[in-house]
């Protein structure tokens, strides 16, 4: 930045962006970046090869072998010893979509309401805080209490979770947005209703996608270990039960799975960020 | 010396800008037909008042829902409030407290440690974080949780699974939040430690850590919140001690009060990390919330 | 020929920065001599490299071509150079006082009484001795610009570079420290360069003003300014040589030169 941009530059019409500069570009992006890539490659390479070497002479049942797991995972994914890794994917992304759904659609309404309206905000801020702040994991026994051990419940249990992340996120984005331009409404005399849709939300956005990540993470937690607790049932019951049995292998595919999924979600989430919020600078 | 600087910091005047309605009703003759009306007013817009209100609301609705199930699909707040007392008295919440705490404080302890370390690192030395940075973005994603059944295997079903567990899921978020307070302080204040010829280990010492501290406090309140999450993970998952076990034992006995005062225990917890950490926040680092 | 000490000799400089497949000549073929004692205000336009030039003198950035040599006093000991930032950069979790202590920690010969005694000696210069214990956030921008150079000036440089110390601030606090500023220099005698957009600030305070213009940022002339010292004592700007001066700087930096006065209009 510093180096960069000296006295705040306004001589870039005098540039020429021509192919040579590119290349210096590109030339200088992969001098600085290559060889920690292969660095990072190799140290990953180096510890995946001595587990591999090293397994020979561990105990098969508590570490397992990289190769060995790699080999076990299209049959734990296809038909493991316990019902199927897809199938538990279906059942774990049905809990996890509508839980999450839930939770983003809850959260975003009372963010916005208290980051809109200062009523809403006296009456509901402490109550989030409260939610936000405290360990909502121990309602679980209480879910099953209320809702038996099917989908239901671990739907409500996993909104519950991760709804608070949201609604402090909104919260604050809206009440950023809406003081920030607060102007405008006399200015161009702006109707409320038009001032949220067209201010308050967008302007909301990056907070908003914060928000998202946050509760993503929660709501994988509590999907995982809603799985373990109500019914045993999903990836979450799945681990659980290959734990108790010393599969380790498939227990090992079902992390390496359930990680991957884990980093295409966050992944998906940036993406979609980064378009709608093509306005802030990530860097 | 630390008086003259109170008396010059906006901090008073900032503060009562969030309280406009804390002014003290002027007895005003002309409309002494609407003072009551505006005092009612005035208190139902004090965000104190209110919140009190609305908590004292909660409880109000669940105290009349109860009214109509039975105890133990919801039982009183009242009657939850007994469960919570009852445990106490027989020595039932007690030792569990202790376990858990102690498990959590370890755990938290030696994750934030790590976490710094390796934060202020990467932060610091660019090159190792070339070479660190996807696999810290790999392990941050991972779902903790997942791990429990592999940490069972490895290390039993002890106290050491557990502090392992809460060490492993409260380090990334340090980590995180610690890299990016070093590497905004590092392109922030490089011209003054270069100026001043300070060398690499001097800079991180006087300048990088101090001035990563907001960040450092960002990641911490995120590390407690997981502690929590994770004793009481580990706890249902792992254990035959600790709040995370009473609460599954309670609900399993369907003893819905008992479950429900342990619920409401470790709201508290989670309310009071938070506090401390704003209290310390306020009080020695009052800088932070004026730059 | 001249024949005042040379301080600093910038030769042929240089520097072309590269972002983003876009090239900028910020210097090109930049020489200047700076002399001791001498206030030195590099003025130009925005774009025009000045601060570039003066962070490259300060050691902060890099020349692409040529060299700047900074040379060492009659008995062979290297000069102390120092910097006031643009944007201050005073550490918000240390008091003033510490502030000031921060330049003098590195040098190990200094105890830690001594730079406490120095860096109260620095703030007394600068007015704000009765600040030492606040934190910087209690004090404002004029205020903590002091402190900044107080900082500065507590590692007794042999050369300061101030880089538009003065540019954020309003316009009545920026006269009150170019005054303290000005009586400082001359209780002092250090050599300082300074950077500063304002023709009539450049004026006032130097003896030698340099002029650069932009794309690509180039030396157009040095100017001596010859006015008397003690200039807070009378009213700089409406002295003839001083309104020359600024007509001379602003034709020279924009190129534009005007014939005529207004007249009245003749019907």
């Amino acid at each position: 930045m510093v180096q960069l941009q000296p006295d705040g530059m306004s001589t870039i019409q005098g540039a020429s962006p021509d192919l040579r500069d590119r290349r210096r570009t590109t030339r200088v992006w992969a001098r600085n970046h290559l060889p920690s890539m292969v660095v990072s490659i190799g140290i990953a390479a180096v510890l995946i090869g001595g587990w591999q070497f090293s397994g020979r002479y561990l105990n098969p049942i508590t570490v397992s072998t990289p190769g060995e797991i790699l080999r076990s995972i299209p049959t734990t994914f296809l038909h493991g010893p316990y019902g199927s890794l897809a199938s538990a994917l279906g059942v774990t992304m049905i809990d996890f979509g509508f839980g999450l759904l839930g939770a983003l659609v809850i959260g975003t309404s009372l963010g916005l309401a208290i980051g809109n309206s200062r009523v809403a905000r006296n009456i509901l801020d402490p109550l989030v805080a409260l939610g936000n702040s405290s360990p909502t994991i121990a309602l679980l026994p209480l879910m099953i209490i209320w809702f038996g051990f099917g989908h239901a419940s671990r739907v409500l249990f996993i909104t519950v979770v991760s709804m608070w992340g949201m609604a402090i996120n909104t919260a604050v984005g809206a009440r950023k947005a809406r003081e920030r331009y607060e102007d405008l409404i006399p200015a161009f005399s702006v109707p409320p209703r038009m001032y949220l849709t067209s201010v308050v939300i967008p302007g909301s956005m990056p907070f908003i996608f914060a928000g998202i990540r946050v509760s993503l993470a929660h709501a994988l937690v509590a999907t995982i270990i809603s799985g373990q607790e109500i019914g045993n049932s999903g990836i979450g019951g799945l681990a659980q039960l290959y734990g108790d049995q010393f599969k380790t292998n498939d227990l090992f595919g079902v992390i390496v799975v359930t990680t991957i999924i884990a980093l295409v979600l966050y992944r998906v989430i940036e993406f979609l960020r980064n378009r709608i919020c093509s306005w802030v600078n990530y860097s | 010396m630390r008086s003259s600087a109170k008396n010059i910091g906006p901090q008073t005047g900032t503060f009562s800008m969030h309280h406009p309605h804390l002014i003290p009703v002027e007895s005003d003759p002309d409309a002494s037909g609407h003072q009551n009306e505006r005092l009612l007013m005035r208190i139902l817009r004090n965000p104190g008042v209110v919140g009190i209100l609305s908590i004292a609301g909660v409880m109000g609705i669940w105290w009349i829902v109860s009214l109509f199930l039975s105890a133990i699909i919801l039982p009183s707040p009242l009657a939850s409030a007994e469960g919570l007392y009852q445990i106490a008295v027989h020595g039932i919440l007690g030792p569990a407290i202790v376990v858990s705490l102690r498990e959590m404080y370890i755990g938290l302890a030696l994750g934030v440690g790590a976490g710094l370390l390796i934060g202020t690192t990467l932060g610091a030395f660019t090159r190792v974080d070339r070479v660190m940075l996807p696999y810290v973005n790999v392990f941050n994603s991972v779902p903790g949780v997942i791990l429990i059944p592999s940490l069972v295997i490895w290390f039993g079903l002890g106290s050491e699974t557990r502090v392992i567990f809460i060490v492993l899921i409260t380090v990334w978020p340090m980590v995180i939040n610690t890299r990016a307070g070093i590497m905004n302080s590092a392109s922030r204040y490089r011209d003054l430690s270069k100026v001043f010829g300070y060398g690499r280990i001097a800079t991180i010492r006087k300048v990088l850590i101090p001035a990563s501290t907001p960040y450092l406090l960002a990641g911490l309140r995120i590390s407690m919140g997981l502690a929590i999450v994770g004793m009481i993970i580990g706890e249902f998952e792992v254990s035959y001690s600790g709040l995370g076990y009473l609460l599954i034992n309670f609900g399993e006995s369907l003893q819905t009060g008992r479950l429900i005062g342990v619920v409401f225990l470790a709201a508290m917890i989670g309310l009071f990390q938070v506090g401390i950490v704003r209290i310390v926040e306020a009080r020695f680092l009052p800088w932070i919330r004026h730059s | 020929m001249d024949t005042r000490e040379i301080v600093v000799a910038v030769q042929d400089v240089t520097k072309v920065f590269h972002s983003n497949e876009v090239t900028v000549t910020a210097l090109q073929n930049v020489s200047i001599d700076i002399h001791a004692g001498e206030f030195v205000s590099l003025v130009g336009p925005s774009g025009c490299g000045k601060t570039t030039l003066l962070r490259i003198i300060g050691g902060l950035t890099n020349t692409t071509k040529g060299s700047v040599e900074t040379l060492p006093l009659a008995d062979g000991t290297p000069r102390k150079m120092s910097f006031v930032f643009q944007d201050v950069n005073l550490l918000p979790w240390r008091s003033v006082l510490r502030n000031v202590e921060f330049g003098l920690e590195p040098i190990s010969a200094i105890s830690k009484s001594e730079r406490k005694e120095r860096s109260m000696v620095a703030l007394e210069k600068v007015g704000l001795d009765s600040f030492a214990s606040s934190p910087p956030f209690t004090l404002s921008g004029g205020m903590q610009q002091r402190v900044g150079l107080a900082r500065a000036l507590a590692v007794e440089p042999d050369v300061l570079l101030m880089d538009e110390p003065f540019g954020a601030l309003d316009n009545f606090t920026r006269e009150g420290l170019q005054e303290q500023l000005a009586q400082l220099w001359e209780d002092m005698g250090t050599t300082i360069i300074f950077v500063t957009h304002d023709i009539d600030e450049a004026i006032y305070l130097s003896t030698e003003v340099v002029l650069l213009r932009s794309n690509p940022g180039r030396l157009v002339e040095t100017l001596p300014v010859d006015l008397p010292p003690q200039r807070w004592t009378y009213d700089v700007r409406s002295e003839p040589a001083a309104v020359t001066l600024h007509r001379h700087i602003r034709t020279s930096l924009s190129g534009r030169t005007y014939d005529a006065s207004p007249t009245a209009p003749t019907t």
